[in-house]
């Protein structure tokens, strides 16, 4: 077990994942980016908020427990360069969404879910890469 | 942050490899650290100096 661990820990088995990510992310944004999910019941609308409120908090606590994981798992150097690119792909697909909302949205209509989980994939496997080339460090 | 993990594992002839097994890390996380690409959090650098023996400052210093 110990030694799967290392192996899907190592920085080859984070290059694979983060490139096939990160590939398929931006494949999925060119061929089906029109993909919406359905529209929203008016009367949904109290109830939707608190399911998403629950969704978000055990998201959250399933976050913190993955992170645990990997930090135990990854050695230092794999586990800086996750969390470091994480925190950059962040604010990438926070940018890039503006900057849709600012020049694009009129012309070319808004970003739906699917394509929103898409930009965030793209945006973590280009912060993994620029952090593993270019370090951790500042 | 500059570091003499090369020189020390180049007195031992140790090579990278060599050094992340004993450290149990991936040889990208030592070569990482002696690029200066990376500096390691106090637990692992702590593990750095116990294998070579030698006090954490002895190994790592201010740029």
């Amino acid at each position: 077990m110990a030694g799967l661990m290392r192996k899907f820990y190592s920085p080859l088995s984070c290059d694979l994942l983060f490139a096939g990510a990160g590939l398929a992310g931006a494949v999925g944004l060119v061929v089906d980016v029109t993909r919406s999910y359905p529209a929203i019941a008016p009367s949904a609308g109290i109830a939707k908020g608190a399911a998403l409120v629950g969704a978000v908090v055990a998201a959250a606590v399933l976050a913190m427990l993955t992170t645990r994981f990997d930090r135990r798992h990854a050695d230092d150097f794999v586990f800086h360069t996750l969390t470091r690119s994480a925190f950059t792909a962040m604010f990438t697909t926070l940018f890039a969404l503006a900057i849709w909302q600012v020049a694009f949205v009129t012309r070319l209509g808004g970003v739906s879910s699917y394509a929103t989980i898409g930009v965030m994939v793209v945006s973590w496997s280009l912060a993994y890469f620029a952090t593993r080339l270019r370090g951790t460090g500042a | 942050m500059k570091n003499r993990l090369k020189v020390l594992r180049a007195e031992r002839n140790w090579t990278q490899a060599d050094l992340a097994a004993r450290l149990d890390v991936s040889r990208q996380a030592i070569n990482a650290i002696e690029t200066g690409k990376h500096d390691p959090l106090l637990p692992f650098a702590l593990r750095i100096a116990r294998q070579f023996g030698l006090p954490v400052e002895a190994i790592f210093g201010e740029d």
